[in-house]
């Protein structure tokens, strides 16, 4: 357990000696302006907070090139080839297997009617839905909702950091990159199972990487439309998807701190 | 390795959970005049683009034509490009201001008729709305997509002037449209090096639009 766990530490640090090699060949940092001389620009490289955009350009493109090629393609292939009740299939199992990582972080999140409801739907949709196939538990009113790790410490106060595109993973920043990490390899049984057993079974290896595979078709085949609409509408898409993405994810940090409440009704006299 | 924990301990958790589900209730408010002003004004936009929409006897180009009126008549257009461009609107010249806000108002408008283009029976579902101050309100809907799960969330930014309404922003599940178009065009400017240059960008954008709606001249 120790070994293989090393082994993880050492190949994370062989990726963050490449991020800093090529942060340098890159050209480093953004110019910080001078707040002195340009309070206003320096508001907004504040506001930006982006201090590595050549580097995050960079791996940017890779990650457009990677989409072009195979993402993109197999996401169109999901969505517009397979037969709807395959995929809506798929994509019920999949939601149903991330329950135990939201379960936990409602948890940590102190949002025990949220806890509830993912564990309800999670009992529901495993035994009536068919192994997390049919998503039962809508239909009896147990709405799904997403959290992550990353939201956990959001909701603990610790802020994003610099924006930070990841390759493959696209963009995040620090406290997301974390909270990921996390996800994946601790609040996951499976991905636990994974990392904890020095020697794990060959059956769940391939499991878990055709379901981060899965995963990922699924999720970009949601984004498609909204994707190439503000790649279209967007002079630079670089940074229309940053500020994009920002805003998203913090709507969604905003939500799981909100208690349940519907819109005000208005009344018409 | 735990020792599994007793199940009466989990069984009582579970109900507390489930209580607590149960007890949870909607919130009711009051709503202001502005927000009830502000709803209905949504609801009627969206029963006037349905049915430009739904009228097949137009063509691309009238269609644009007429949502690019409807666009204009309902939108702060003015108000928007210069929140759009941020500090950089006090540092352009007035041709500059000029050229800008009307390549940004097609820019707008071709980026919607694009979007409009792929209607498929979508149908907006006005929820409700709350006011921000006195002349300014949320209206809270969602777009409902024949044949899928998810509805998209989208919250209409409103203000009332003299007695009649404009909207100021677009929020499409939480990315508003005026904050997502200032990042972009201050990157923009930051490349090419002034609001000339962003002109300049816009332009080739716009041109870009028409093309890819069949449009000419």
């Amino acid at each position: 357990m120790v070994d293989s766990m090393l082994r993880r530490v050492v190949s994370l640090r062989a990726l963050a000696i490449l991020v800093v090699m090529a942060t340098l060949v890159t050209g480093g940092c953004a110019t910080r302006p001078d707040p002195r001389e340009d309070p206003e620009a320096y508001a907004e490289y504040v506001e930006i907070n982006d201090p590595l955009e050549p580097f995050n350009r960079v791996v940017f493109e890779f990650n457009q090139a990677f989409d072009t090629m195979l993402l993109k393609p197999l996401a169109i292939f999901y969505r517009d080839i397979l037969p709807p009740p395959l995929t809506r299939g798929i994509h019920n199992t999949l939601n149903n297997l991330r329950s135990p990582v939201i379960l936990f972080n409602d948890l940590l999140q102190g949002r025990p009617d949220r806890a509830g409801t993912t564990l309800a739907r999670f009992m529901v949709n495993t035994t009536l839905g068919v192994g997390g196939v049919h998503d039962a538990a809508t239909n009896l009113g147990w709405e799904r909702h997403e959290a992550d790790f990353g939201q956990t410490l959001a909701v603990w106060g610790l802020g994003e950091g610099p924006y930070l595109v990841l390759p493959f993973l696209g963009p995040s920043n620090p406290r997301d990159a974390v909270g990921l990490g996390v996800d994946s390899t601790v609040l996951d049984p499976l991905g636990f199972i994974n990392i904890a057993v020095s020697d794990p079974d060959t059956a769940l290896k391939v499991f878990n990487y055709s379901r981060t595979g899965t995963y990922a078709v699924d999720r970009r085949s949601r984004v498609i439309d909204a994707l190439d609409d503000l790649e279209r509408t967007s002079l630079d898409f670089y940074a229309a998807l940053r500020s994009a993405v920002r805003q998203s994810r913090r709507s969604f940090i905003e939500e799981s701190t909100r208690t349940f409440t519907s819109p005000a009704p208005v009344t018409t006299p | 390795m735990t020792r599994p924990c007793c199940p009466r301990v989990v069984l009582i958790t579970v109900f507390a959970l489930f209580a607590l589900i149960l007890a949870a209730q909607p919130s009711t408010a009051v709503a202001a005049p502005v927000a009830a002003g502000a709803q209905d004004f949504i609801q009627s936009i969206a029963n006037e683009t349905v049915s430009l929409l739904q009228d097949e006897s137009l063509q691309t180009e009238q269609r644009t034509e007429r949502l690019g009126r409807l666009f204009n008549r309902h939108f702060a257009v003015e108000e928007i490009a210069q929140f759009v461009l941020g500090r950089h609107w006090r540092t352009a010249s007035e041709s500059e201001r000029e050229t800008y806000v009307e390549l940004f108002r097609d820019f707008i408008v071709f980026g919607y008729a694009q979007r409009f283009g792929d209607f498929a029976g979508e149908r907006l579902r006005v929820r409700g709305a709350s006011a921000v101050d006195d002349n300014t309100a949320i209206v809270n809907s969602e777009i409902v997509r024949p044949g899928q799960q998810s509805n998209v969330r989208v919250d209409w930014r409103v203000m009332e002037t003299n007695g009649s309404f404009q909207i100021h922003d677009v929020v499409v599940e939480g990315v508003s449209m005026a904050q997502t178009q200032r990042s972009d065009f201050a990157a923009t400017i930051r490349q090419r090096g002034s609001v000339a240059g962003l002109n300049q960008a816009l332009q080739q954008k716009v041109a870009q639009l028409r093309q890819q709606l069949g449009l000419t001249g």
